[in-house]
């Protein structure tokens, strides 16, 4: 992109208070990082645009934004951090493996197709081992097997019905990982009186956006924005069930890759869980729940933090009888969406998500709640328990007949 | 949204107010640009450090609410601090709660080798008051930038030593990273061998306040178990990890009881009718969310915190445009040396409030019915000097919402 059209930046009205360095996951873990301070405003000041990049460090910023939120003075530093990173991967080059692993939405149909070998062979020691070898894909790491049907095709059989029309972006992880979150929000929206609209819809953006590539992640926004923009112009709102895909419209679209129409968007879009508090405060939420007598954990993504509606999840599953939700009181799970499969990384992701490990092991939970897709992965990966989204869990508690 | 009080401002007095409200049954919002100022100034509670030791704080604080009508004691009165304190204090039960030393201030040693003198100490920093000349060992990390060994034990006739850090290869290590360290008892052992190679008769073991966030005490006896000897947290440089271990406890607290937390995008427009606040906007671009209340709280604090703000020629209250209470020119904000004995007269800068902790004008007309200041926004304090700045949060936080309720 455009280096002209880079958003102004914040460094001077850092007054250097170290909160962020009280709140970044990274160098909490790692000294090789040295935190969002330095990192962000702090470099910033020695930055040049004519000359090379030295921040060898910068591609160790995971990207949670926790700094931003807690920044009184209201340095974006996680915006610097980002677009120090991008200068300095586009001078240095990325490896193949950082296109493959921000690019399988270009193989997801494809590999779901083929989930029942494909599977296996993700799962495989040799495999996992060429990948670490010649990928630097770590092996620890599981990746995520494929399903078949899609959600979209799931959904193609269906026959969505109800009073209003709502549409539904719900992104790749869950059109061809885990399609049963799609199904969830479907069936949940449908006991409200929805009928599911679901619009073209590719990748949002946000793992290409993560590693710096503009490029790559406006591309995808351009496509995105116009046809979210064809369902708001015929009246509709849009929710998401990924707080990534959905931080990534909302709230990137526009500033960071200045893609026309996402402004018009941003206020017609909504995390779904803050869409069925919104329906609860007009006191129209379907609240027939029955008893749901399990104990869960709550985790918040970061990115669900940071897009300043508080914990919409943990109001409404309360509301559930029997079930309990405890908040786990821990920033970042360390996944960082494609951070925690590179091997060079690895061991930072993992130890980040050793504290979140440490925290739900002490709440005991049957299973945990959390809404992004790298959240749950990284929880399973790390504590080997059920890992869901919440509106499984408000699917479930949904009695049957207003499901049907 | 609609909430009985939203709550502005996530500093100790904000986060006091939200607690009281909750307490009452209230549905609350509390909003923070930022995590205030926990983070930065924080470690023990001050309540009124100004008073010389041998004085009980009951008395001397009795005393000065009489000499200091305009001070934010004297709104909340000595028998609503003692409630507004222990309000405080009952949100940490053992193993990490707080102690006075016989009702009176008592002097912990700093970072910057100094005596400070606070009234509400941590557990873990208990055996740093009775610190002898020559019993204690103090214990810094090399990379740690923020507590210098040596030079903080040589004012106390002590002994020091900086120890290197084996999982470390960089130069630099930061508070938290220290903190997380300490958490894991492979990384105890370590260092416990390393300072019982060196330490001779000392009896004291004084480390930089980064004693592990989430369990200080465990840490703590664990290394007094492995080394012999009383081990203690000192005051450093910021971020403050017992300050963060202050926001957390309060955060969970809130969260487990159904406030609504959000921490972040910050207030862009309020929106006043007559003498009544209806409404705030909170721009997260290019989001507008608004939120309305029956009652609204203003505890943005000062000028770090964003309560306050100074151009040129004047300060000024940024949220609600309260007029601010503040010396007639600048050439008066300050004294000439900075380390001057006498106060800055900037710092007693701040909004005015009638006895209900409502903002006033000059005159001591009422501006907003339904808008209540808490914190050190207030006019008539010297925190810094009086050191009161916890004590302060603490006692109008609970108070204005006492008040904002009580009709």
């Amino acid at each position: 992109m455009n280096k002209e059209v880079w958003p102004q930046n914040h460094s001077d009205v850092c007054i250097r208070c170290a909160t962020c360095i009280a709140i970044c996951p990274v160098s909490r873990v790692t000294p090789l990082f040295p935190g969002p301070k330095q990192a962000g405003p702090g470099a910033q000041r020695f930055r040049k645009p004519d000359e090379p990049s030295t921040d060898e460090w910068i591609d160790l910023c995971i990207g949670c934004q926790l700094c931003d939120m807690v920044c009184a003075s209201g340095v974006n530093i996680s915006e610097l951090n980002l677009i120090a990173k991008a200068k300095y991967l586009d001078e240095k080059g990325r490896p193949f493996r950082d296109w493959l692993l921000t690019h399988t939405h270009l193989f997801g149909s494809i590999a779901s197709l083929f989930s029942p070998i494909l599977n296996i062979f993700l799962k495989n020691t040799a495999m996992k081992w060429l990948m670490e070898t010649f990928l630097k894909i770590d092996r620890r790491r599981e990746l995520p097997g494929y399903q078949f049907p899609t959600f979209r095709q799931w959904f193609r059989g269906q026959r969505s019905q109800g009073k209003q029309k709502i549409a539904y972006f719900y992104g790749c992880f869950t059109n061809t990982n885990e399609v049963d979150v799609g199904k969830a929000t479907v069936q949940v929206l449908e006991a409200n009186g929805f009928e599911v609209i679901l619009p073209p819809q590719r990748c949002c953006g946000i793992p290409m956006l993560g590693i710096g590539d503009f490029k790559g992640a406006r591309k995808m926004g351009l496509h995105n924005a116009s046809s979210l923009l064809n369902s708001v112009r015929s009246g509709l709102d849009i929710i998401f069930s990924s707080s990534s895909c959905g931080h990534m419209i909302r709230h990137e679209y526009g500033h960071l890759l200045n893609i026309p129409g996402s402004e018009e968007v941003a206020p017609h879009l909504f995390d779904l869980f803050e869409f069925l508090r919104n329906l609860k405060e007009s006191e129209i939420l379907n609240t027939h729940f029955k008893e749901l007598p399990i104990r869960t954990a709550y985790f918040a993504p970061c990115h669900l933090q940071s897009l300043g509606i508080g914990f919409p999840a943990l109001e409404i599953l309360r509301l559930i009888p029997g079930l309990q939700v405890d908040n786990i009181e821990v920033n970042c799970c360390g996944m960082g969406g494609t951070f925690g499969f590179k091997k060079e990384k690895y061991e930072i992701s993992e130890e980040i998500g050793k504290d979140l490990a440490e925290a739900i092991h002490q709440l005991k939970p049957e299973m945990v709640l959390s809404d992004c897709e790298g959240c749950r992965m990284q929880i399973r990966h790390l504590t080997g328990l059920k890992v869901l989204h919440p509106i499984q869990v408000l699917r479930d508690a949904l009695n049957r007949t207003t499901l049907e | 949204m609609h909430f009985d009080i939203i709550i502005i401002g996530m500093g100790l007095s904000g986060l006091m107010a939200a607690k009281t409200a909750v307490e009452m049954g209230k549905k609350v919002l509390i909003v923070g640009k930022g995590l205030g100022t926990l983070s930065i100034f924080s470690n023990t509670i001050d309540v009124l450090g100004i008073l010389p030791q041998t004085e009980k704080m009951r008395d001397g604080l009795s005393q000065w609410i009489k000499e200091h009508p305009g001070h934010p004691y004297s709104k909340v009165g000595s028998e609503k601090i003692d409630k507004a304190l222990s309000s405080f204090l009952s949100l940490f039960p053992p193993p990490y709660s707080f102690q006075t030393m016989d009702e009176t201030n008592c002097l912990v040693p700093t970072g910057a080798g100094t005596l400070r003198p606070t009234y509400l100490v941590p557990a873990t920093m208990s055996g740093g008051v009775c610190l002898r000349e020559g019993s204690g060992f103090m214990v810094g990390f090399r990379g740690f930038k923020d507590f210098y060994a040596n030079q903080i034990a040589s004012p106390f006739k002590c002994r020091g030593m900086t120890l290197s850090l084996p999982e470390t290869l960089h130069r630099e290590v930061t508070a938290t990273a220290l903190s997380r360290l300490m958490e894991k008892p492979s990384f105890r052992k370590s260092i416990a061998k390393e300072i019982k190679k060196n330490i001779k008769d000392e009896t004291q073991i004084g480390f930089p306040a980064i004693l592990g966030m989430n369990d200080p005490v465990e840490v703590k006896n664990d290394l007094e178990e492995q080394t012999g000897a009383r081990v203690f947290e000192i005051p450093i440089l910021p971020p403050s990890i017992p300050g963060m271990r202050i926001f957390n406890c309060f955060k969970a607290w809130l969260i487990r009881k159904g406030a609504s937390f959000l921490l972040g995008p910050s207030i862009s427009k309020t929106f006043l009718k007559g003498k009544r606040c209806e409404k705030i906007e909170i721009l997260h671009p290019p989001i507008v969310n608004s939120y309305s209340a029956d009652r609204y709280i203003l505890a943005t604090g000062r000028f770090i915190g964003g309560g306050l703000n100074a151009d040129m020629e004047k300060i000024y209250e940024p949220l609600f445009g309260l007029p601010v209470f503040q010396p007639p020119s600048r050439q008066e904000w300050f004294q000439k040396s900075f380390f001057s004995d006498q106060p800055h007269s900037i710092h007693q800068a701040g909004v005015l409030i009638d006895s209900f902790f409502r903002p006033v004008d000059e005159k001591g007309r009422l501006l907003l019915e339904n808008v209540w200041v808490t914190g050190t926004i207030l006019a008539h304090h010297h925190c810094i000097h009086e050191k009161s700045r916890e004590g302060i949060e603490i006692a109008t936080g609970y108070m204005a919402v006492q008040k904002a309720f009580e009709r």
